[in-house]
């Protein structure tokens, strides 16, 4: 019964505990409620377009635009990121591995869950937390360049297309690789990630950061449905500028359309969906006796669930866009495109319902491990000694409606995305039966949710 | 008029139903749940078995192995059990609730998912 110190392979790799299943009853109210919920937005929601990316909203005093602008806040906000990231690298090269190091958390937990919270209430500030933004700059006014533009153009029939790939190279390390919580795979990934990010830069300006850096990209898919944006984000004059609150649809409506926005929703929600998969009994009973014993076995099948899951997810969503009356092909074939920002909702419902007390316990665990990154005793912020409050976890029943609340909401905000966008779209005769078949799409990727929340 | 009689009479079974699901099952915290695992060939048996237990209750796990392997229990804190060939007895508590699971680290395979209440 000692706690092993080395070499531990866990799950997600960081280990612990998962969620109790939410309670089969739970997860029935949320599904009656969201297939409710969804016919009622068809039938009664407005019959002209609302959602508008550069509605005035309410205006916040000037002095928060200057804030945000303002060179020394990027300055600091850039050391910062920095800085956290330099001292996460002293835990990956230098820390003892085992759960004392914070390192893996600090990859999987604190970054990868918690860019979704911090994006959503406060927009994207990643812009100017991310080290390799900050190091991109940094290098730019060194060699004395415009961090603006780059040696060439980014491609732009790429789109999003280096971002999406990106991630799925993330999901496959986190939920499908031989050994996600090593220490290698964290020191292959910080430093591959720093130097990409810094090369694609000089090499492409800021478009880089705004299509092919994963974590940037998913920052920014989740920031357009912050309450917070520029008056007019299509324009860059001072009074454009100018940050206001306004509906969260809204801005989401402004997520930038590019080739390659379905992969990118397709990775976020289908990933999710099959790390939860692989914790339902079916899994762990059957599919499990296929490779159980073999490691390269294990990788391959959980490599081609993982493939399959955000496959069919981006598949159906494809079809179900396109499934519509009363447009010529070409405008068919920009639907998809057109309509995945109403996926993002659903991504943020989904992901915050299944990682809450992953960042909420684990990122406690991260953060207390992380006060010594190199086991010398060190304790700067005097939190070292402290030890992880499971206060979640011990309600599991409010833990199970806060899941199924958040899933639900993030449905409902997904239709009404949806049905607004089509309204935009479609022509008047196909306003209703045009988004039935997404609709029905979005029904059926929320039942799933609720039941892999209920058997995962 | 049989139907507005009907209705509450559906409304109240259904709501019972439902309070009879949500309730735990009446569990005795002391008595121990017991796990029996074999390690035989390269292969783990039982593979993805599903338990419940409360926060506590003794976990008994029995394990008969013919090769050296490390079963680790995904809880808070996580456990390492050291197997080596022959049979071993170990007993655990677990302490946070959540759904903790317990895999062999070298053969390879989840084992059990033992879902821990409150």
């Amino acid at each position: 019964m000692t706690p092993s110190r080395n070499d531990v392979v866990v799950a997600h790799g960081i280990g612990g505990s998962t969620d109790l299943p939410v309670p089969l009853e739970y997860a029935m109210l949320g599904a009656t409620w969201a297939l409710a919920i969804s016919f009622a937005v068809l039938a009664l929601a407005w019959r002209r377009p609302k959602l508008d990316p550069r509605s005035p909203g309410a205006a916040l005093p000037p002095w928060v635009t200057r804030a945000v602008d303002g060179a020394a806040t990027h300055t600091a906000l850039g050391v910062l990121g920095v800085a956290i990231t330099g001292w996460v690298a002293l835990a990956a090269f230098g820390g003892e591995p085992g759960p004392t190091n914070g390192a893996p958390g600090a990859f999987y937990v604190l970054l990868w869950v918690g860019l979704v919270p911090l994006s959503l209430v406060c927009g994207h500030v990643w812009a100017y937390v991310s080290p390799v933004r900050a190091l991109h700059h940094a290098a730019c006014r060194a060699l004395r360049r415009d961090p603006a533009t780059g040696v060439w153009t980014y491609p732009e029939r790429l789109g999003y297309w280096p971002a999406a790939l990106g991630l799925l190279a993330f999901v496959w390390t986190e939920l499908a690789s031989p050994d996600p919580g090593a220490l290698t795979t964290i020191r292959v990934w910080l430093v591959g990630y720093v130097v990409a990010g810094v090369l694609g830069g000089l090499a492409f300006g800021r478009r880089w950061f705004e299509r092919a850096d994963p974590f940037d990209v998913y920052a920014a898919f989740v920031a357009a449905l912050s309450p917070f944006g520029r008056r007019d984000p299509a324009s860059s004059t001072p009074q454009a500028r100018r940050v206001v609150a306004r509906n969260p649809l809204s801005n989401l409506a402004g997520l930038p359309v590019d080739h390659g926005i379905v992969a990118v929703v397709a990775v976020l929600l289908g990933s999710t969906a099959f790390d939860s998969a692989t914790g339902t009994s079916w899994w762990l009973t059957e599919v499990q006796t296929w490779y159980a014993g073999s490691p390269v076995l294990a990788v391959a099948y959980r490599s081609l669930g993982l493939l399959a899951a955000i496959g069919a997810v981006g598949a159906v969503f494809v079809l179900a866009a396109r499934a519509t009356g009363g447009v010529t092909s070409v405008q068919r074939r920009e639907l998809p495109s057109e309509l995945a920002h109403s996926l993002v909702p659903i991504v943020v419902g989904y992901v915050g319902a299944h990682y809450l007390t992953y960042l909420v316990e684990k990122g406690q665990r991260t953060l207390i491990a992380l006060a010594d990154p190199l086991d010398r005793g060190w304790d700067p912020l005097g939190i070292g000694g402290l030890a992880p409050s499971y206060w979640l976890s011990e309600h599991p029943h409010l833990l199970a409606v806060l899941k199924v609340g958040l899933v639900l909401t993030g449905h409902v905000l997904g239709v009404i995305a949806a049905h607004d966008r089509c309204i935009r779209l479609l022509p008047r005769a196909h306003h209703l039966t045009g988004q039935l078949a997404l609709m029905l799409v979005m029904v059926g990727y929320t039942f799933l949710g609720l039941f892999l929340l209920f058997a995962g | 008029m049989t139907l507005p009689r009907t209705l509450p009479v559906l409304a109240v079974a259904g709501l019972l139903a439902l309070g009879g699901c949500a309730s735990d099952p009446v569990v005795d915290e002391d008595t121990p749940v017991s796990l029996t695992v074999t390690i035989e060939d390269g292969a783990v048996t039982p593979l993805g078995e599903a338990r419940t237990a409360t926060v506590g209750q003794p976990i008994i796990l029995r394990v008969t192995s013919d090769t050296e392997d490390e079963l680790h229990l995904h809880a808070e804190p996580e456990e390492t059990f050291a197997v080596t060939p022959g049979t071993h007895q170990f007993e655990f508590t677990v302490d946070v609730p959540g759904s903790v699971s317990l895999e062999s680290h070298h053969v390879g395979g989840t084992i059990a998912t033992i879902d821990v209440s409150p």
